[in-house]
């Protein structure tokens, strides 16, 4: 900002300083703004529209930003909750609103905040529409439509459509969940852990007020805290990096910090965030995992392949030999259309099967490989059913709750939280052995109370084989299996940066301060 | 068909208020030939547990048809610049709405956008402050003004009484080009051949007197445009003002009115205060995205690559001698270390106490250097000259931060 451009002020506030506010604050400064009769004329229209605005950006739970925050450092909460606010701001009637999971990344204290935004939404005359998994959300909704019953192929019907009070009954998953009538249980004994702990000392980047704190080792440990309170900034840009750094791994910035102690009890460290596994199409989960290995191997060995002289490598779809050449074992063509959009055709030479004719005659229990690549993780289980190899790869995908993607779908078109749980997969079919730290960030996301009954379960099954899994999370049912819960606040942005509480869920919630606590008291 | 034609029926009959949308035979990726019937004016959740299909209703069919009957709406002019949208696998759809859909996404990855950019609210400030913006000056702390002739007259009136005396003035005008000579003969020519001194008030007329130009120092002379009296009647009113616009056009913006034996007081019409010229506020001057508006240094970027003092000194609670300054660490770089020892050890300087609790001067020669020790800064602006060598190049990016633009 040039320099006569803050000569001018308002208030004794010159532009800069008003962008440096917090929405809060910035809200604050314009409800009491002093003015001459003239400039109230001149400013009330203004006024009246940023007034608005501010109002609705407090109110979808974003007071902490920052004005002049950059767009691309906020997340895909706090993104979604920015247009929710705008489209508040053009007050229009008579429209549908799609809105997808809009509590991702929401502490449950601002869950109420939002559906009173929506809500605000529907009485100006508007219809919304939710894709949501929580709780709260589901019981404010005044219509309820569940899709299922399981996923994929064994999904897409309607199973229950009608009001809360009937989900209730309903012979559904979720009603099942919602009632009561099936939860996630609180584990009865919390582990002990192996009593080795890694230290960091003197956390303060960003609004961390300098904290030291200590992350015990084989345990299952949670880091909770409202929107905005600091938890990313102290486990991802803080621990994360430094371990990283210490490990020799190449890392851009650190979190300000002073040290960190104790990495020697860890072999390795592996972020698992919600990041696609690759911008390939050609990568896809059967080769993630190196399922596919087994099942080229297993064609290979067939007796017809034998006569044809086929090796592994003709039924992959990456390297020249059994892939169709026209289309380079995409199965599709792309027709670049200079201006407009691309066009993607199916390929004319192999009708969209990836490989020649000749390797899709070689058959596998009376499939070919384009048929396995169809298949869903689950169907490919029982399929191969005798292959331990591939088998236990495929196991672990659907463990995570990912049985119902098809052996061939291609990365990109993974959705986040499905690339998240692809990665663990991998890491579960790990074998054993070194000691490895995992970070999680909100890995819930998305998923319902029986794909996170799954999730919990893997977690656990990496605790128990003497790993230690660090947890970003506003999800009640994964904080109440924690066995260490962090909890920061007391609330967002400049008011956050400190640990309120920490201990096994039991002790937080005996914590009056921390809004963890209170949550966890109802769950407990 | 038959089927959709009486739903249709029946939808007419009934109000739009309570005409719900119906979605029948959807078929989009695994959704398996359902029927929904979603309420107007009310709020509905899809769930289920993941892949069983929630978005392939809420997004790919109900959403993605409302965005393509709107844009089927417009002229095929505007068409052609939106993406061609398939219709969504469904037997029947009706009751659709424009559709908004406040998906998951950080909209943009431009550096420059920002929370406030994005909701407006900063495009709505940026008017405010050129709206009724105070100019303030940073050395009084006064408010900048342009004065006009009323604002003058105004000022008079509420500074002296009825009945006061004073004059008009304007400075002598100086041109590069001009001697002072011929600045006087272009005044006298225009009609304004008196000057008043501004201490003793004596007035020199370039028509009458003989005046040697040598002799006049422009700084303590000013031109008379017209003698007055303070009144407070339409007809000095008129004339007041008829004399101060006079004087602010010969003036170029500027004039003065002197008191009779007493101060002077100067008017601008430009926009300025103690001698400095500030630009009028226009909404373009609080854009940081526009070259009028954002800073020079850092184009309106807010930050400045450069050496991270926090990368240098990782932690200020360590000693200089246990190794503060994480650059000078490594075997090649030692020898600086040992300089600094060296010179501390000359002037004393306590190098066992934490950085964090070094005085402001001791810092100075850490960071600026003396005599054999060379200073972080100049050590970097050395490693900077070898970046054509990778490693220093390297080595220079491990301590290579953004900071605040100054």
């Amino acid at each position: 900002m040039r320099k006569d451009a803050l000569y001018v002020k308002i208030n004794d506030k010159h532009i800069g300083e008003v962008a440096e506010m917090t929405i809060g604050h910035a809200r604050d400064f314009f409800e009491n703004l002093e003015l001459s009769e003239f400039e109230k004329e001149v400013a009330e229209q203004v006024l009246f529209e940023i007034r608005k605005r501010l109002k609705y950006l407090d109110e979808v739970g974003l007071s902490y930003l920052t004005l002049n925050r950059l767009a691309k450092t906020l997340s895909g909460g706090e993104a979604q909750r920015i247009s929710l606010a705008n489209s508040l701001g053009s007050s229009l009637i008579g429209s549908l609103y799609v809105l997808d999971e809009p509590t991702i990344g929401l502490h449950p204290r601002d869950n109420d905040r939002l559906i009173n935004i929506l809500k605000s939404l529907r009485d100006i005359g508007n219809t919304v529409l939710v894709v949501e998994h929580d709780p709260e959300m589901i019981k404010a909704a005044d219509n309820i439509i569940d899709i299922g019953p399981f996923a994929g192929v064994h999904g897409g019907e309607v199973v229950f459509s009608g009001s809360y009070d009937n989900l209730l009954e309903a012979n559904t998953l979720t009603g099942k969940y919602l009632s009561g009538r099936k939860e996630i249980p609180v584990p009865e004994k919390r582990r002990k852990g192996s009593g080795k702990t890694i230290t960091l000392k003197g956390a303060m980047e960003n609004n961390l007020k300098s904290l030291d704190v200590d992350f015990p080792l084989e345990k299952l440990i949670c880091v909770t805290g409202v929107s905005g309170s600091g938890k990313s900034t102290l486990v991802h840009d803080t621990l994360y990096a430094a371990i990283q750094n210490q490990m020799g791994t190449y890392n851009d910035e650190i979190g300000k910090h002073r040290k960190v102690t104790g990495t020697n009890y860890i072999d390795s460290v592996e972020m698992v965030d919600q990041s696609p596994i690759g911008r390939s199409s050609r990568s896809n989960p059967a080769t993630y995992t190196k399922a596919f290995d087994g099942i080229r191997d297993l064609f290979a060995n067939t007796r017809q392949s034998k006569i044809m002289g086929y090796e592994p490598g003709h039924f992959s779809f990456n390297v020249p030999g059994g892939r169709c050449e026209a289309c380079q074992g995409e199965g599709i063509q792309k027709i670049e259309m200079q201006f407009m959009a691309d066009i993607e055709l199916t390929c004319e030479e192999c009708g969209g099967k990836r490989y020649r004719k000749d390797v899709l005659q070689v058959k596998y229990r009376g499939k070919n490989i384009h048929d396995v690549l169809n298949m869903s993780v689950s169907e490919a289980i029982e399929f191969f059913v005798d292959e331990e190899r591939i088998t236990n790869k495929l196991q672990t995908l659907e463990d995570v709750g990912l049985g119902y993607l098809k052996l061939g779908q291609s990365a990109p078109t993974l959705s986040g939280g499905e690339a998240q749980r692809v990665k663990l997969a991998k890491f579960l079919s790990k074998s054993a052995g070194d000691s490895t730290l995992y970070f999680f960030d909100e890995p819930t996301t998305g998923l319902h109370f029986e794909d996170i009954a799954k999730l919990l379960d893997s977690f656990n099954e990496l605790v128990n084989n003497g790993h230690t899994v660090i947890i970003i999370e506003h999800n009640l049912d994964v904080i109440k299996c924690a066995d260490h819960i962090i909890d920061i606040g007391p609330e967002g942005g400049f008011a956050g940066g400190q640990i309120v509480a920490t201990g096994t869920p039991e002790e937080i919630a005996e914590v009056e301060e921390s809004y963890t606590g209170q949550y966890l008291q109802e769950v407990l | 068909m038959s089927q959709t034609e009486t739903i249709s029926d029946k939808d007419q009959s009934q109000t739009d208020e309570d005409r719900p949308i119906i979605v029948k035979g959807a078929r989009v990726h695994n959704l398996k030939d359902i029927d929904v019937e979603i309420p107007r004016n009310k709020m509905t959740v899809v769930t289920g547990v993941s892949g069983s299909g929630k978005s392939s209703l809420a997004f790919d069919t109900i959403y993605a048809e409302g965005q393509r009957r709107y844009v089927e709406s417009l002229s095929s002019y505007a068409r052609q610049f939106l993406e061609r949208m398939d219709k969504p696998d469904v037997d029947f759809m009706q009751g659709i709405s424009p559709a908004m859909a406040i998906q998951q996404k950080t909209t943009s990855s431009n550096p420059r956008s920002t929370v406030g950019t994005t909701t407006e609210i900063y495009d709505y400030m940026r008017l405010l402050y050129a709206r009724i913006g105070h100019t303030i000056s940073p050395k009084s702390g006064k408010e900048v003004k342009k004065d006009t002739t009323k604002t003058a007259i105004e000022e008079l009136h509420n500074q002296f009484d009825e009945g006061t005396k004073f004059y008009v003035l304007f400075s002598i005008p100086e041109h590069k080009e001009k001697r002072l000579e011929d600045e006087l003969r272009v005044l006298k020519e225009k009609g304004y051949p008196r000057l008043l001194h501004i201490d003793d008030e004596s007035i020199l007329d370039l028509t009458t007197d003989d005046v040697d130009p040598d002799d006049i120092n422009p700084k303590n002379y000013r031109v008379l445009v017209d003698r007055l009296i303070l009144k407070d009647d339409d007809d000095t009113r008129t004339r007041i003002a008829g004399s101060l616009e006079t004087a602010f056009q010969e003036g170029s913006g500027r004039c003065s009115v002197k008191i009779r034996d007493g101060k002077e007081l100067n008017f601008s019409e430009r926009f300025e205060r103690d001698g400095m010229e500030f630009t009028e506020p226009k909404p373009q001057m609080f854009s940081f995205n526009n070259p009028f508006g954002a800073c020079d240094k850092c184009e309106g970027f807010g930050k400045v690559s450069g050496i991270d003092e926090d990368l240098v000194i990782p932690d200020p609670e360590e000693t200089i001698r246990n190794g503060a300054i994480a650059p000078y660490s490594g075997e090649k770089f030692s020898k600086h270390l040992r300089d600094l020892i060296k010179v501390s050890a000359r002037y004393s300087l306590p190098i066992d106490t934490p950085y964090q609790e070094l005085d402001d001067e001791v810092k100075e020669i850490i960071w600026e250097g003396k005599d054999e020790y060379i200073g972080i800064r100049p050590f970097f602006e050395e490693v900077k000259s070898q970046s054509y060598k990778v490693h220093m190049r390297v080595f220079y990016s491990r301590y290579r931060g953004y900071s605040r633009c100054p």
